[in-house]
């Protein structure tokens, strides 16, 4: 696991952890949060250890990776959404699935947000923020 | 033949190494996942390179791989088969352009 603080002690960061278990993607999506500037981003290859993290780093938005070889992102949103001890957690599932096969997903499971991996350059950053204002 | 890497989407050196390190091989699997004629892992195979191809700022590459899906899914190997020499060279292109983003050794 590696967690980067992005800014200075003292200022409000959101807490944003990332699953995904593609090394590059995780990265990319780490350093892509890191410049936007005011996260706190901490990432993860597997969802193991992952309910006791985003209860005791007290987490404000987790993004899951959709297509994960243990289980997939839809289908983990919707056991943490089932756990009353993260209830305001924001959960936001990326893909680069057609939207088409996102829908329903989304219906489903109910997260807050779905960033397509065409967009995640334009939109993630300000999805999260939106979420974390929410919360 | 010189591959266009969209320039709103450079990568910084250690995440263009990380995906040097990585990308190849995950072609390389989609091809074999398709020799073999396994539908469904190729569809996974090519689902995963085509994240990493929009995260690399390959964006045409990863609409051709993506149009490799309805092809997967109706096992239509004729057409898969035609489309993947392109997609490799087109490929080959595009890692000599990243491999061009990289600070020279020793700079």
């Amino acid at each position: 696991m590696s967690s980067r603080l992005t800014q200075a002690p003292g200022r409000l960061l959101i807490r944003v952890v990332i699953i995904d278990d593609d090394d590059f993607e995780r990265e990319f999506l780490v350093d892509l949060l890191q410049r936007a500037g005011g996260f706190n981003v901490s990432s993860l290859g597997s969802v193991f250890g992952l309910t006791n993290h985003l209860i005791h780093e007290r987490v404000d938005v987790v993004i899951l990776d959709v297509m994960m070889p243990s289980i997939r992102g839809d289908k983990l949103a919707a056991l943490l959404r089932k756990n009353p001890a993260l209830a305001s957690l924001g959960v936001v599932l990326i893909s680069s699935l057609p939207e088409a096969e996102l829908a329903p997903l989304m219906v489903e499971v109910q997260v807050d947000a779905f960033v397509s991996k065409a967009n995640v350059r334009t939109d993630l950053a300000s999805v999260v923020r939106g979420l974390a204002a929410r919360s | 033949m010189t591959y266009q890497l969209d320039p709103e989407c450079q990568l910084p050196p250690h995440l263009i190494q990380l995906f040097l390190r990585s990308a190849p091989g995950q072609l390389e699997q989609l091809v074999e996942f398709c020799t073999a004629l396994d539908a469904e892992a190729a569809r996974a195979q090519a689902h995963k390179l085509k994240c990493g191809l929009y995260a690399a700022g390959a964006t045409r590459l990863a609409e051709d791989v993506e149009a490799l899906r309805p092809a997967l899914a109706t096992s239509d190997w004729p057409v898969v088969q035609l489309r993947l020499p392109a997609i490799r060279r087109e490929f080959a292109a595009m890692l000599t352009q990243l491999q061009r983003q990289l600070p020279a050794e020793g700079a």
